[in-house]
């Protein structure tokens, strides 16, 4: 039933992939990209840098999804904290790595929500001192921003997998303040009158990634 | 779900997405970054303990009742182990099952930890549990079990 074998199954050295892209660095959106797959399996093996970069790339929806709960402060470092902890635990049973956010973003709901739950039992007589109580975390709104999560998880996980010149120019174009297209051909090469067509192109091939593919199909869009 | 399908509302939400990925604090990125230590390597999946049962999420809503119990009941299973804890406040009684006398170790992943043997009936108290992130660890003749992690 679980998977638990440690290596990866098409044998490429993952270890010195995730170490030659980025031996200290911070992960960023412009390093070059390893599939979430290719961390877990060298996270699996006990690779550090790879562990460090699944937490820079998912620690966004973490603290996001937590936010969205009104989860501030120690409580908000306590769910993290688990989470993480809880994904350790999993790395080597994860049937799925491909779908890791989901599992993420459910497993930081499901910490936030005990939590809170915990509290509002243990502090009956003042629960409006606690802003998490202010509202029903069930309620849709408070859905609707999870999804939100996901989607801006997806649509970052979906710039990743583009070239590197179509990823250059989107994050160009979403800068602030944003360039004038005279900097953003200067600065990338192409003339000025086929950034609107490539930005098209980047738009669209940005829709067919895996990473939004996914996120369409698990909520039934697609 | 806003349509994607429009240019400008997808540039527009992928300017959010960037936008939010900062706003990470770095004490959250530290603590995660640490949790890798504590990956077990030489753990076995049945020396795991999973949580079958925490009143605190219970959806049951005789258990929802009245608020400020502050009796909180944690049921672990394994393949052939299992263990049983209520907390109230800092203090806990719990049982191994099947009973019978080992130890019980309360590890915080900020690295506290408290020890206390149990009883030949599988009982033991703690009076000053750890609280954070914790698991509890059962040591029985050779063979060490683990707990997942619950925050307590």
């Amino acid at each position: 039933m679980y998977q638990n074998d440690n290596r990866d199954p098409r044998g490429t050295n993952v270890r010195s992939l995730v170490g030659r892209v980025h031996p200290s660095r911070r992960e960023n959106l412009m390093d070059e990209p390893s599939s979430v797959p290719d961390l877990v399996a060298a996270a699996r093996d006990g690779d550090q840098d790879a562990w460090n970069a699944i937490v820079d790339r998912f620690l966004p929806l973490v603290t996001g999804v937590v936010a969205r709960h009104r989860l501030f402060g120690a409580d908000a470092e306590d769910v993290n904290q688990t989470v993480w902890l809880k994904l350790v635990e999993h790395l080597g049973r994860l049937r799925e790595p491909e779908a890791l956010a989901g599992w993420i973003a459910t497993t930081t709901r499901h910490e936030c929500l005990a939590l809170m739950r915990r509290r509002q039992r243990s502090s009956p007589v003042d629960p409006g001192s606690y802003g998490a109580f202010d509202r029903d975390p069930e309620q849709c709104d408070v859905a609707d921003d999870l999804l939100r999560e996901e989607r801006h998880q997806a649509l970052r996980d979906g710039l990743r997998e583009l070239p590197e010149d179509r990823r250059r120019l989107l994050l160009m174009l979403i800068s602030d303040p944003p360039p004038s297209y005279t900097e953003i051909s200067r600065t990338l090469g192409i003339p000025v009158g086929s950034i609107g067509p490539t930005r098209a192109r980047a738009l669209e091939h940005l829709r067919s990634t895996g990473a939004i593919r996914a996120l369409l199909t698990v909520h039934g869009v697609a | 779900m806003s349509n994607w399908n429009d240019d400008e509302a997808l540039i527009e939400e992928l300017r959010a997405a960037v936008a939010s990925s900062g706003a990470v604090s770095e004490q959250s990125r530290d603590a995660a970054r640490a949790a890798f230590a504590w990956r077990d390597v030489d753990r076995e999946l049945e020396e795991l303990l999973s949580l079958a049962h925490d009143s605190s999420v219970a959806e049951d809503v005789l258990v929802r009742g009245p608020a400020g119990t502050g009796t909180r009941a944690l049921a672990f299973e394994g393949a052939d182990v299992g263990l049983e804890v209520e907390l109230t406040g800092s203090a806990l009684v719990g049982q191994v099952l099947p009973g019978r006398s080992c130890r019980v170790v309360v590890r915080s992943a900020a690295g506290a930890s408290a020890a206390v043997d149990v009883d030949e009936d599988g009982f033991f108290t703690m009076i000053d549990v750890p609280q954070g992130t914790v698991r509890f660890e059962v040591a029985l003749g050779d063979t060490g079990y683990a707990t997942e992690w619950v925050l307590l």
